[in-house]
């Protein structure tokens, strides 16, 4: 079967099915025959919902041949992250312990998108209860990276980034309290938005870490991040973190001059200790753009020193005190590395944290700073090139340093302060994709939005896509 | 420090495997060192801005 159709961005697809050229069903055919054809080596799926994926799709269709088109998701297939909650349905947030929990409601984001007429293909592979950024699931096996079979798609949205990679979801959702979004997206090519904290309802979204936790969108195309950013925005009183900030027309406002772009570099802190085939990477597009009239400016936030610890403090806390009684129960039932990591938490003093909450005030006044000089900040998203599955450390210039510590070194910041960001990819080195990262100011993702577009206009993947079987 | 470590979960009703004690030792004393990058005198005028609304969630 030709699988075209799947190839394709929700952008390129919409006006071609509200048009009746393409067919839902034969769309979400070609999305199945991918997942038939990679998965067994990829493993980015946790459940395949055929036979309700294709009767969704002729519904679908039969809908628009009736003059109901809904607008530019109608007809989409969509897998979603196995952390959100479809009513009725199993939703294991790739844990041993919620292997057979069943939901009583949609999460608000599944609803948006079940409005919008979105056909649901499966629930995707993650790391267990989103705490590490593998995705090496002990209870679901380990998703690869659609690039390198060997490597790890990143976590802890890995699943999705490999689906969206290897067209086996046309888009998807992911959920980011240290990077988890952005680290797969980097890690397996695609675009990656992780939204100003309260900017996307979380209600039905097993939580990490409170006030850390987004969700967002993880597609092929920047259009299609921004597609999905203005469906899935908007005040929901279900989630106390919920912000009341009006909804924009952000595929609308893709469209800017290079010449208006003033960036930001935090030199100290974001180009330090960089993989030197990513730090080439992200400067020769940093120098594309000042060709085009783009101005770079050095920013100072010096609080980005206690950005580490702040992170590693909340997070650990938060988590432990969310799996506090299970970790009490039955720890034999967590994978090795989470259980470990739950333990950390439970270390962790009052104080610690306290002190944590307090440094991320502290930031988010230097970063508002920086925001009245800047219009976006830049800088890679990873440090390194994902490293083989299995491996604990990673390779940076010939140092072998802790995967756990500098994975979430760049995207950590975004999380502590709740700005928007956003990953994208800007070439391929050694034969996997790197991702460049774009922070806004709070609720100006178009801002992080047009800068990607600019990026995107360069066409840096050209030529370039993962090794499919074929 | 393994011991206090260990001694620490065991009131709280954590079992350790033995394994991670010396895995914990470690993680501990590197978290030691990023302690170290928190500058207190900085901090002390900082409110904490958690986001507690009195009188409960927004309508």
């Amino acid at each position: 079967m030709s699988n075209e159709l799947a190839q394709k961005s929700i952008g390129e697809l919409a006006p071609l099915i509200q048009s009746k050229q393409v067919s839902p069903v034969e769309l979400t055919e070609q999305v199945l025959s991918n997942v038939e054809l990679y998965d067994g080596e990829i493993n980015a799926y946790i459940s395949v919902q055929k036979e309700q994926a294709l009767q969704a799709a002729a519904q679908a269709e039969q809908e628009i041949q009736s003059g109901n088109y809904r607008g530019a998701l109608h007809g989409i297939p969509m897998a979603l992250k196995d952390i959100l909650y479809f009513k009725g349905e199993k939703a294991t947030m790739g844990s041993s312990i919620h292997s057979e929990f069943v939901a009583d409601f949609d999460a608000t984001a599944v609803s948006k998108l079940k409005m919008a007429g979105v056909t649901f293909t499966g629930k995707l592979n993650m790391h267990e209860y989103a705490w590490g950024a593998t995705t090496t699931n002990p209870h679901f096996g380990p998703c690869k990276n659609p690039w390198d079979l060997t490597k790890i798609p990143g976590g802890s949205s890995g699943g999705s980034g490999a689906a969206v990679a290897s067209h086996m979801s046309i888009a998807s959702l992911g959920t980011d309290t240290g990077g988890s979004i952005r680290i797969p997206a980097s890690s397996c090519g695609i675009v990656g938005l992780k939204p100003t904290h309260g900017r996307i309802s979380k209600y039905g979204c097993f939580p990490l870490a409170w006030s850390l936790d987004h969700i967002g969108p993880m597609t092929k195309t920047v259009y299609d991040a921004a597609l999905l950013l203005e469906l899935l925005s908007g005040y929901d009183p279900k989630d106390p973190t919920s912000i009341d900030q009006p909804a924009k027309n952000f595929s609308g406002l893709l469209e800017s001059d290079a010449k208006e772009l003033v960036i930001g570099i935090e030199e100290q802190y974001f180009f330090n200790n960089v993989d030197s085939q990513v730090d080439e990477q992200v400067r020769y597009v940093l120098k594309q753009l000042e060709d085009a009239g783009a101005v770079i400016k050095p920013v100072s936030i010096p609080s980005l020193k206690q950005a580490e610890f702040a992170e590693l403090v909340t997070i650990t806390t938060e988590a432990s005190a969310v799996h506090h009684a299970n970790l009490l129960k039955s720890p034999e039932k967590f994978g090795e590395d989470v259980r470990f990591l739950l333990e950390v938490g439970e270390l962790m003093s009052g104080v610690d944290y306290v002190q944590s909450q307090q440094i991320r005030r502290k930031l988010d006044v230097e970063f508002a700073a920086a925001f009245e000089s800047v219009d976006v900040l830049i800088s890679p998203t990873l440090p390194f090139l994902v490293p083989p599955i299995g491996s604990q450390t990673v390779d940076i210039n010939g140092q072998e340093l802790s995967y756990l510590d500098e994975v979430i070194r760049f995207t950590g910041p975004g999380n502590l302060t709740g700005l928007p960001a956003l990953s994208m990819p800007v070439g391929v080195r050694g034969g996997l994709p790197v991702g460049l990262q774009i922070m806004g100011p709070a609720f100006e993702e178009e801002k992080v939005l047009q800068a990607a577009a600019l990026i995107e206009a360069m066409d840096l993947m050209k030529g370039h896509a993962p090794m499919l079987k074929k | 420090m393994a011991f206090d470590i260990h001694e620490i979960l065991e009131k709280k009703g954590i079992i350790v495997p033995e394994h991670h004690q010396d895995m914990l030792k470690a993680q501990m004393a590197g978290f030691e060192e990023l302690r170290q990058t928190v500058n207190q005198e900085q901090l002390k005028d900082f409110d904490m801005a958690l986001t507690h609304i009195p009188g409960g969630e927004q309508k």
